[in-house]
């Protein structure tokens, strides 16, 4: 066979078998954006939770006080409220009570970077049997009165909310705070989401940490 | 201490090879001819067989022995153009054979057989993993099997995630060549391992010392050439089975390589393998370790021709894998990171073994497509056209699925990333012409980086060029070698700040040189000397990376300031083969200008999930230096013994303080018993290998969430033989890792923070080399 023969011959079967090589790649519309069409942000699929809301209603008026990361994890840092709505950054927050008072408070989880705003504790609500707040990290008694007590401070919380399961848990997006004698000092207050699908039974150890925020808490 | 004792080691080695032993003093001196026409071959492969030794015949076609015992040997000598032959010589005292070698050139009329090229002899500390060396650790990942070389140690992040180290060194500072061809994954996690099918290889080669010449430069650190076998040269069909049965994950791995040249059309020769794997939970000594297992199917297949004029070869790999990460060690936040270091035991551990892969994992897949052309400018010349096309894909899922129950039921990744690399070379080699060898060459590669989900790493565009020349001068006993290169390279991203996607343009250029030694004073006496600078752009993760990363729990910020780093490596390696003692030893230094390093902030960042420590890309002079060694001692009656050591310090200049992430000290002890061969077993050992890795004691103040974990001391052993049925030949071999269940955790793998590391794994293999048809029936040697 001559030689050029062999190399038309060679070539094909390379064509071939690149044509076999090439395979198909996601049927998927490619939710890759390449550079070139950057210019808006990617689709992103992914849920975020910008800012979380403490109402605390003493029986007449409500303060709020919030956290707020305008762009999710990583990225710009996150900040406290109230004080500030810019991006300065706020790095502390003091939650101020008076003492031997009983205070309603509601928690919001809010997605701000979505237009409208998306209230993400709705969600929790719908999905309460796999979500429960916690306070410290601190388990509390079961329902009804289920409470925790706030070591290092004089404050009592207690749900307000079940989760409507057939064995009723405490959610915590509604807690009574009762306060007792005024301190001197700050106290640390971390409320934490946890998503605990299928393992929720009243404890802080199963599951993920959906938000984790410290707070700090004053009495005074 | 250890320092100490492994140079009080090393010094006594050496005293030792003042005492002569008796035996074994005979001399084979040897020329080899052309068959037909006397003429002299230079540059001949000369491979005694058992106990194995490769030279290279020099300009005139001598070779030497030394050091052989009374017996009869078999001698393959290999030289283009000719036919592959096995001489047999009985040696009772010193004598000078002349080996004529059939010249099969003018028989086969128009195809040149195959090129069995002497491998190349660099001045660099190279070290090979051959079959014999690779059956021991088949099954494992590509990391774990190069462990197995000097200076080579690896980063971790559990049993299955394994990215080699070389003199301390990984990541970007480390070029893989997958069949030629620098493998482009996500290279910039410190989890994310090569996509690289271990088993497509033959031979894996490291290259130790800055390759940036040759290679691109950026190879500071090393190279390591994965290569698949020779395509065979004539008419046959032949294959290879493996398997692979462990007991730890339980894990089953099946691999197999069909290969053969056609009958009608010369030349054109093929090749298709593929492996599958599967493995579950890993076990440490006391419990398993939850969503650890791993599911891989790999395959390749080639095409090649081999004519007079050119050869052309297509090649196409596939890799794809699922590997499972440790539940317990992919944490929410800070907090939960201090509540992992202070258990004892992870949250998860009790588990028990599944072969099941939950979140969080991560999912990859690696294409490689290979053209390779090369023509024969000359007799001793050839031009080479490469290109390659590369498609990466890296998916990760996090632990904890969105909130939303809709989007969770879409199970989607939180990153999703795809690399496309495009690469092409054009290579111009010659061998010996006037004692002079040399390669010039051009390189360009372009890539295109997209992602989506949570923002981590932009997407961006990049392309690198290069041009390089590299110039050997050989003598009988030195050999010298000088090189320089220009590269440039530039990119592109699109940089998301304040929600708004911002086109940055970075430019890098610079040269490279290299220059070296090789004296090769005695046939088993060999040293060598090489010099090299390199640089290294900063990749775009070191410059723009900003976000949270829960493979690592931590937010990683890149610097768009970072300024190219750069390096001066000098590397001396020495290998001396004395009566019973074969002796290796390296020892290096690189000095660093701008040395780009990963460093954690001052405290950690707040985000709705808590706080998460914040780590920065940095620079500073830095220096690392190192050593380590091999000997090798056969006593009588088949004993073998063996012994390594290395020793690693890196330091940051500026700073003074120590590089973080350096390996730690560490020696490892062989003892062997080599079984006689007998009509059906042949091949047979017994080795009991055991591990000493000291406490990693030098590492920065305040720089890491755990303190580097205490000492430990593994024993191990592999047990191989052969077995021939008919012909047909069985390699066996049983593998033992953490012989005695030992608790330990390892200074280098990421998980440490949250778990022990693996126990006992006893590992089963086989391989079974096959040829269905053969027509030339022309002996094979393996």
């Amino acid at each position: 066979m001559k030689t050029t023969t062999k190399m038309i011959l060679s070539a094909a079967v390379a064509v071939a078998l690149v044509a076999v090589s090439c395979k198909k790649k996601d049927k998927d519309p490619d939710p890759t954006p390449t550079p070139t069409t950057t210019g808006n942000p990617p689709p992103n699929a992914q849920e975020v939770i910008t800012t979380m809301k403490v109402m605390i209603n003493n029986g007449t008026t409500t303060a709020t006080y919030f956290f707020k990361d305008p762009d999710g994890d990583g990225g710009i840092a996150g900040f406290y409220g109230p004080g500030t709505t810019t991006t300065s950054a706020q790095t502390d927050s003091v939650i101020n009570l008076l003492a031997s008072k009983n205070y309603t408070v509601n928690l919001f989880l809010l997605d701000e970077s979505k237009s409208p705003v998306d209230t993400i504790s709705n969600e929790v609500l719908e999905e309460a049997a796999d979500h429960m707040f916690f306070f410290n990290q601190q388990t509390p008694s079961a329902l009804p009165n289920a409470s925790v007590t706030i070591s290092g401070t004089n404050l009592t919380i207690m749900y307000k909310d079940s989760d409507g399961a057939t064995t009723p848990r405490p959610l915590g997006l509604l807690t009574e705070w009762m306060t007792g004698a005024m301190t001197t000092t700050k106290k640390e207050l971390t409320i934490e989401l946890k998503h605990q699908p299928g393992t929720k039974n009243g404890t802080y150890a199963p599951g993920d940490v959906d938000v984790s925020v410290p707070f700090k808490i004053k009495i005074n | 201490m250890f320092i100490n004792k492994q140079i009080l080691v090393f010094i006594l080695l050496f005293l030792s090879l003042i005492f002569r032993s008796q035996n074994c003093d005979l001399q084979l001196k040897g020329i080899v001819r052309d068959e037909d026409n006397s003429e002299h071959l230079g540059f001949a492969v000369v491979k005694l067989l058992s106990p194995e030794k490769i030279i290279q015949t020099n300009e005139k076609g001598e070779f030497t022995f030394d050091h052989l015992c009374k017996g009869s040997y078999k001698i393959l000598i290999q030289h283009v153009g000719c036919k592959d032959t096995i001489f047999l010589v009985d040696l009772m005292k010193s004598k000078k054979v002349i080996f004529n070698l059939p010249h099969t050139f003018n028989q086969l009329k128009d195809i040149e057989i195959v090129e069995k090229k002497a491998d190349e002899v660099l001045p660099q500390a190279i070290e090979t993993l051959n079959k014999k060396e690779l059956d021991k650790s088949k099954g494992l990942p590509l990391g774990e099997v190069l462990k197995g070389l000097n200076g080579v140690t690896t980063f971790n992040n559990g049993a299955t995630i394994s990215k080699p180290m070389i003199n301390g060194m990984q990541g970007y500072r480390i070029m893989t060549l997958n069949n030629g061809i620098r493998q482009e994954g996500q290279n910039w996690g410190n989890e994310h391992a090569p996509e690289i099918d271990p088993f497509i290889a033959q031979k894996i080669t490291v290259i130790r010392g800055a390759s940036t010449v040759r290679y691109g430069s950026d190879a500071i650190a090393g190279v390591i050439l994965i290569e698949p076998g020779p395509l065979p040269d004539s008419a046959s069909i032949t294959g290879e089975f493996n398997s692979v049965g462990a007991t730890n994950g339980r894990s089953g791995i099946a691999s197999g390589q069909l290969q053969g040249h056609f009958d009608k059309i010369k030349g054109l020769s093929w090749r298709v393998q593929g492996t599958l794997k599967q493995g579950g939970s890993m076990k440490t000594p006391t419990y398993y370790l939850k969503n650890t297992g791993i599911e891989e199917k790999n395959f390749s297949y080639a095409l090649a021709y081999h004519g007079k004029k050119f050869n052309a070869e297509i090649f196409y790999s596939q890799f794809n894998s699922v590997i499972g990460i440790f539940s317990s060690a992919h944490i929410g936040n800070l907090t939960d990171l201090q509540a992992a270091f202070n258990r004892s035991k992870p949250a998860d551990s009790l588990a028990t073994f599944s072969y099941e892969i939950d979140r969080p994992k991560q999912v990859s897949e690696h294409e490689l497509l290979k053209f390779n052309f090369h023509f024969h400018t000359g007799l001793r010349s050839r031009l080479y056209a490469n290109y390659a096309y590369q498609y990466n894909k890296r998916q990760e899922y996090d632990k904890h699925k969105p909130r939303n129950n809709q989007l969770a039921q879409l199970n989607l990744p939180d990153f999703d990333f795809r690399l496309t690399t495009h690469y092409g070379e054009v290579l111009w080699e010659h061998d010996y012409i006037n004692r002079f060898s040399g390669k010039f060459g051009a390189q360009g590669m372009y890539q295109e980086n997209a992602f989506t989900g949570r923002y981590l790493l932009p997407g961006f565009f990049s392309g690198t060029w290069g041009v390089f020349a590299l110039e050997k001068y050989v003598l009988p006993k030195i050999e010298f070698e000088i090189g320089a290169r220009y590269d440039e390279r530039y990119i592109t991203p699109y940089v998301l700040e304040l929600n708004e996607f911002v086109r940055y343009h970075n430019a890098f250029k610079g040269f490279s040189f290299n220059t070296g030694f090789i004296y090769k004073p005695l046939t088993n006496l060999k040293t060598s000397f090489f010099a090299a600078n390199g640089w290294r752009s900063p990749s775009v993760n070191e410059l723009y990376t900003n976000g949270l990363h829960h493979g690592t729990a931590s937010i990683e910020r890149g610097d768009k300031n970072l300024k190219a780093e750069s390096s001066f490596n000098v590397i001396s390696n020495t290998q001396l083969n004395y009566k019973k003692i074969e002796t290796e030893f390296t020892i290096y230094n690189y000095y660093f200008n701008n040395f780009i390093y990963y460093f954690p902030g001052d405290r950690p960042e707040l985000t709705i999930r808590g706080a998460f420590p914040v780590f920065y890309y940095k620079q500073n002079n830095a220096n690392i230096f190192g050593m380590d060694g091999s000997v090798k001692y056969n006593f009588p009656f088949n004993l073998y013994s063996k012994l390594r050591g290395m020793v690693v310090r890196g330091y940051n200049l500026d700073d003074k303080q120590p590089l973080i992430y350096m390996p730690a000290d560490r020696i490892e002890g062989t003892i062997g018993y080599s079984f006689k061969d007998k009509k059906y077993i042949k091949d047979s050992y017994l080795e009991i290998v055991t591990q000493a890795v000291n406490k990693q004691i030098r590492v920065p103040a305040n720089s890491d969430f755990a303190p580097p974990p205490e000492r430990y001391f593994l024993v191990g052993g592999n047990l191989s033989t052969t077995l021939l049925l008919k012909r047909q030949p069985l390699i066996f071999t049983l593998s033992v890792t953490n012989g005695l269940n030992t608790i330990y955790r390892d200074y280098l793998d990421r998980f440490r923070y949250y778990n022990d590391a693996v126990g006992t794994n006893i590992t089963f293999r086989l391989r079974m080399p096959f040829t269905l048809y053969n027509k030339n029936k022309i002996k094979t040697n393996k």
